[in-house]
């Protein structure tokens, strides 16, 4: 935990965590705009939301 | 697949560019509503964990997917200033007509479904059925309206995820690339305000 408070510290700043952000839309508009799922078969690893 | 390894392959080119700047230059991107991208992908949730079946049990799931691309366009429109989000824009654009015109999914054919999944047959993939937990629907290619446009090109095996994704995806993939790895002074279109 002290650790994680020291990390945290450390590169916790406001603009990595910025950073983290616009890479997680990123992520996240590439999920939404193309087409997960198509292709490694039903439950293989490009079904992302498989129940 | 392809686009998730977009986000991973541009952050990667934008580390060996940047090297310690790469935080500093990915947090300048001026994204503005970025909540819509993540509200489009619950909107689709409901989509991507419905499994194979017929079109006609999926039409309220089919209804929140076709509202999340408008989403997808209001964001897109909302960062029109930012040229590598217009490609992007391009990509989306080209994945909704094809999901359009085909009657509200992305149209797939039998003989790529049996090239992505080793060992299976092309009888095995039975026309007018949705491709289980994905945005997919399958089509003879010469019912596919736009067919250049559908899931027609693969990453086959031996990669170890073999998958399907569409000219749009590529053009979307080479967007996000762009975006993280060109510096934003060229990303970032003049406007006459602007300058």
């Amino acid at each position: 935990m002290k650790n994680l408070n020291y990390l945290w510290t450390k590169y916790g700043t406001s603009r990595n965590v910025k950073a983290v952000y616009i890479l997680l839309t990123l992520a996240a508009l590439a999920v939404a705009s193309g087409a997960p799922g198509a292709g490694s078969g039903i439950g293989g690893i490009g079904c992302f939301f498989c129940p | 697949m392809i686009l998730a390894a977009a986000v991973i392959v541009g952050l990667l080119a934008s580390l060996a560019f940047y090297r310690r700047r790469v935080f500093s230059q990915i947090a300048a991107i001026p994204l503005r509503s970025a909540w819509l991208v993540s509200l489009a992908i619950v909107l689709q949730l409901p989509l991507l964990r419905a499994p194979a079946g017929t079109a006609q049990d999926l039409r309220v799931q089919q209804a929140l997917f076709l509202a999340s691309y408008l989403l997808l366009l209001v964001f897109i429109w909302r960062n029109r200033g930012l040229a590598a989000i217009l490609i992007v824009g391009t990509g989306i654009l080209c994945n909704l007509l094809v999901i359009v015109v085909n009657g509200g999914f992305m149209p797939i054919t039998p003989e790529t479904l049996a090239r992505i999944n080793p060992g299976s047959s092309v009888e095995q993939w039975p026309e007018q059925v949705r491709y289980g937990y994905s945005k997919d629907i399958i089509h003879a290619q010469e019912r596919t309206k736009l067919w250049a446009l559908s899931d027609t090109l693969i990453v086959p095996p031996p990669f170890p995820w073999p998958t399907a994704f569409s000219v749009g995806d590529l053009i979307i993939a080479l967007g996000i690339v762009a975006l993280l790895l060109a510096p934003q002074r060229m990303l970032k279109r003049r406007t006459d305000h602007e300058s």
